[in-house]
């Protein structure tokens, strides 16, 4: 040993009271003291340990242990439940018993004296987990619905030529919905949307605008230019996607839907985005007319939840007859939810559809807002993490439905 | 003929012609219409359409030709401006101040619904008892030649100056913009009644004691006018007077002639529909006799004669929504009521199936959320600050028109939008894990493509490559797809912290931790890693996929 490591070792024995040293004929003596060694007692036992609580009275020997870097901390952390409503409920509290493991199998709960754990929820979202969104479950259920009506599901594109858009649905060249302030253009130069319009189909279509081709109608009589039928465009409804599939070939009797997105340039505020689902569909066969329609609407209504329903006569370039089906809500009364009505000729006998079609769409987002008891859309496209996993499950929501 | 309603009688009717109470204040009631039906935009309009349902009708439309008045259309000398007109002429007609006011806003209203700001059609209404000539011409005149009173003014002024003094040469005056001819409408005196679309003029104006008016529809399409016109004649006609139409001249009828326009239909103030009831039954469902049918009509003020189990409808040229029969059973339907039409269930079968693409998206969703991932939905639509470091080599699509003004693209990826929200969440506890499924648009060699994607990020403390590898490895288990990655450098991505995702030789996505400079700029203090694959390509040559 040498000689700093002994007077070391004799300074800490001092400091310890494991011995002392008694001066006699001035000469110094080390009497060894009867000083338990708590130190020793605690570095051995965690020695065969390995990991051990820190408890109060310990707790200068593991200082000690500490410092001198022969023991590692580690926090061990409880979550429980206060009695306190204004206390965070994640608020970590150390040292209150709990039942345990070893309590159970070595008999000591029987001592066990636990405290209260409030029953009062906090509202605060729980973070730690995974979540659909509600909208997107909303929309799958309305999938089912569908799917359960008979309804094959659809997609198309979202940049969508005007004349899928608007030209072949007869929506005139000259129709306000047509001008500049209503849709978006796309500025990419050359941008080519393949397969480009059937020349055929165009030509159909080009005379049903003109005079009315041989729709037996007489047509808008208007200036009619390819150029613009193929101007590329954000759809604007999901009808393009509708005639689209009208336009490929279909069977004799057909269901088809689709719920999806679409763009119009309308400021944003509480009842209004650029972009919005719509959901629709068409039915195709023989024999089909005006009470199908309203039965098909009603149908679909009572599966969403409506009780009561009532049709009024409406407008849409693309259908006639059409119809507007309000629908009855206890708190905000009779309400606009689903535009229908049967194709024109002037839409169907040009794409070489010879059956009628009945064409219908319902405001789903309405639906979903007031399902969620929502007055403002923008909470569809939240930005806001607590307020989504905050949402019930739109199953739940179904499940109260009557219809 | 007249009936009093009360306020519920009023909804119903409204109700039935496509329209509702919008507000009411005092004495006043604001009511919403739609815009197939122009000539129910006035009150006149609008009683003559519910006296015919309700059967309180006066006679049927009478309209003579006038024996007075003609028009000499010059087309040639116009035909690059506004090549059309018609006219009709209203005699012994009675409007007190509100009948006035009624018919002011019916041609306000109709210029600012249907009019595209006067290129479609321009109105004018005159009182020709002071026009001493009835020898009317339409032509088009060098500008310098025309000089008149302008309508509210009191001198004399050139056409130049009316389009540079006047309110309304201000406001449309670049519908003649660049013309060499002016188009104008006055008598073989030389007494000038409107410069078409612009302004009428002084001498003609209406006043309290006109009892003749006339009404003159320019445009650039003959049937439009004259429906425009003849709608405004019978809507003054409803407050007592008779309607008679101005014959119009051209050499030889020169173009007079589109497609459609026959002599006959050009001086005819009806359209013919042949209808077959049994059409009536097949369109609507219902079984209506020939002879309730002819009634049922005649609520429409169509005239209808029953011939051979057919029926022949004239319909009014006013009636511009009316392009076919199927526009005809639709009022047949409105006469008979829609509340009386009993739904149907269609009884053909068909079967349900979904996409295969909702399939694949749902299948994405349960894993991610079941992983411990929070979905969230944002717009397709994007700004460019957005999207930047994020498009992957693509080529963005780009709007034209974007509203509101940053939003001027579509998103090419996922994760940039999942950013933008995390940023909106910066302070939330960590780790936010987050996840989105759905479409992207782009184009590649200036083809247009759209993919649906789904991308998930980590943001905490740590967040490795590892972390989110784990993740994507159990995703990838889940959706039976047999990923590889291979390490590449990208412009988002921590150099040798990220690569590019495989299924055999076709590149699916991307991985990795994101830069810190890349994250700094979006205001987020944390570390993310994420991943983005592509899970369905829409192939477009379908049609409809």
């Amino acid at each position: 040993m040498k000689e700093e490591d002994f007077n070391a070792g004799i300074a800490w024995g001092l400091r310890r009271g494991l011995f002392k040293i008694i001066t006699e004929n001035g000469k110094k003596f080390l009497v060894v003291g009867d000083h338990k060694d708590t130190l020793s007692n605690t570095f051995f036992e965690l020695k065969k340990k390995k990991e051990m609580f820190i408890t109060p009275e310990k707790q200068s020997d593991f200082l000690i242990l500490k410092e001198r870097q022969i023991v590692q901390y580690k926090t061990e952390t409880k979550i429980e439940v206060v009695p306190n409503d204004s206390v965070d409920i994640r608020q970590i509290v150390i040292g209150q018993p709990v039942l345990t493991h070893e309590m159970l199998v070595t008999g000591n709960y029987k001592n066990l004296d636990l405290p209260t754990i409030s029953l009062s929820f906090s509202k605060e979202p729980f973070y730690q987990r995974g979540k659909k969104h509600f909208y997107i479950e909303f929309l799958e259920i309305v999938k089912e619905i569908l799917i359960s009506m008979g309804f094959e599901e659809m997609f198309g594109p979202y940049v969508e030529y005007e004349f899928w858009n608007f030209d072949a649905l007869f929506v005139p060249q000259d129709h306000p919905a047509r001008e500049v302030q209503d849709k978006f253009n796309i500025s990419n130069k050359d941008l080519i949307l393949d397969p480009s319009i059937p020349p055929e189909i165009a030509e159909n279509v080009m005379k049903t605008h003109l005079n009315g081709w041989k729709t037996g109608s007489l047509g808008w009589r208007n200036k009619w230019e390819m150029s613009n039928a193929c101007t590329l465009i954000l759809r604007s409804h999901t009808t393009a996607v509708s005639i689209r599939k009208l336009a490929q070939g279909v069977h004799n009797e057909f269901k088809y839907f689709t719920i999806d997105r679409n763009f119009r340039r309308d400021a944003i505020d509480a009842t209004h985005l650029p972009e919005f689902h719509q959901c629709e569909g068409i039915i195709g066969g023989e024999g089909l007319n005006l009470k199908n329609l309203f039965g098909i609407l009603e149908a679909f209504s009572k599966s969403l939840g409506v009780e009561k329903i009532r049709f009024k006569p409406g407008y849409f370039p693309f259908t006639e007859p059409s119809v507007e089906a309000y629908i009855y809500h206890d708190k905000l009364g009779w309400i606009e939810a689903a535009p229908g009505g049967i194709f024109r000729p002037e839409v169907t006998l040009p794409l070489g559809i010879k059956v009628p079609v009945l064409a219908w769409g319902i405001g789903i987002t309405r639906f979903a807002m007031v399902y969620y008891n929502l007055s403002d859309i923008r909470e569809l496209f939240s930005q806001n993490l607590d307020s989504l996993l905050l949402k019930e499950e739109v199953q739940i929501k179904f499940a109260h439905n009557k219809g | 003929m007249t009936k009093k309603l009360e306020f519920e009688e009023l909804d119903f009717l409204l109700f039935n012609f496509k329209g509702e109470i919008e507000n009411v204040m005092n004495d006043e009631i604001e009511i919403e219409l739609s815009t197939d039906r122009l000539d129910l935009l006035c009150a006149s309009g609008l009683a003559r359409a519910f006296r015919s349902f309700l059967n309180l009708r006066k006679q049927p439309l009478i309209i003579k030709e006038d024996k007075d008045f003609k028009i000499f259309n010059d087309y040639t000398s116009i035909r690059d401006v506004r090549p059309y007109i018609a006219s009709y002429i209203v005699r012994n007609v009675k409007l007190d101040t509100d009948a006035v006011m009624d018919i002011i806003a019916f041609q306000e209203k109709l210029h600012e619904v249907a009019s595209r700001e006067r290129k479609r059609f321009a109105v004018g209404l005159h009182d020709v008892s002071k026009i001493r000539s009835h020898e009317l011409i339409y032509a088009g005149l060098p500008p310098d030649q025309i000089s008149f009173v302008p309508l509210g003014n009191e001198r004399n002024m050139g056409a130049k100056e009316i389009l540079k003094e006047t309110q309304q040469g201000k406001e449309y005056g670049k519908l003649l913009a660049g013309k060499d001819r002016y188009p104008l409408f006055y008598s073989k005196n030389n007494e000038i009644l409107s410069m078409p679309p612009i302004i009428n003029s002084e001498l003609t104006k209406l006043t309290d004691s006109t009892t003749t008016i006339l009404i003159d529809v320019t445009g650039d399409s003959f049937e439009t006018v004259k429906a425009i016109a003849q709608m405004l004649a019978v809507n003054i006609a409803e407050y007592g007077g008779e309607i008679s139409s101005i014959p119009i001249l051209c050499k030889e009828n020169e173009g007079l002639h589109t497609q459609s326009l026959t002599e006959f239909s050009y001086k005819s103030e009806f359209n013919e529909f042949r209808l077959d009831p049994s059409e009536v039954e097949s369109v609507l469902g219902l079984k209506i006799s020939p002879e309730n049918l002819t009634t049922l009509l005649e609520k429409c003020d169509f005239k209808t004669l029953l011939r051979d189990h057919e029926l022949i409808v004239q319909v009014p040229r006013y009636r511009l929504d009316v392009l076919h029969k199927v526009d005809i059973i639709e009022d047949i339907a409105i006469m008979y009521g829609y509340h009386k039409i009993e739904p149907e269930y269609p009884r053909h079968y068909t079967r349900g199936k979904l996409h295969p693409l909702t399939l694949i998206l749902r299948a994405s969703r349960n894993s991610l959320s079941l992983l411990g991932f929070v979905e969230v939905n944002n717009f397709m639509l994007a700004s460019e600050r957005e999207i930047e470091d994020f498009t992957f080599g693509f080529e963005p699509i780009r709007i034209n028109n974007p509203k509101p003004e940053e939003l001027n693209v579509l998103r090419t990826s996922i994760i940039s939008k999942l950013l933008s929200f995390l940023s909106k969440n910066k302070n939330k506890p960590k780790p936010i894990k987050i996840f989105e499924t759905g479409g992207v648009c782009y184009s590649i060699k200036n083809v247009y493509k759209q993919s649906f994607n789904v991308a998930a990020l980590i943001c905490d403390n740590i967040a490795t490559l590892a972390d989110i590898k784990s993740y994507l490895n159990q995703f990838a288990l889940d959706l039976g797809l047999n990923i590889e990655f291979r390490e590449r450098k990208m412009d988002c991505i921590i150099p040798k912290r990220g690569g590019k995702v495989f299924i055999g030789d076709s590149e699916i996505g991307v991985i990795g931790e994101i830069k810190p400079e890349i994250l700094l700029k979006r205001n987020i203090e944390y570390p993310v890693a994420f991943f983005e694959l592509r899970l369905f390509d829409s192939d477009l040559t379908k049609l409809t996929f």
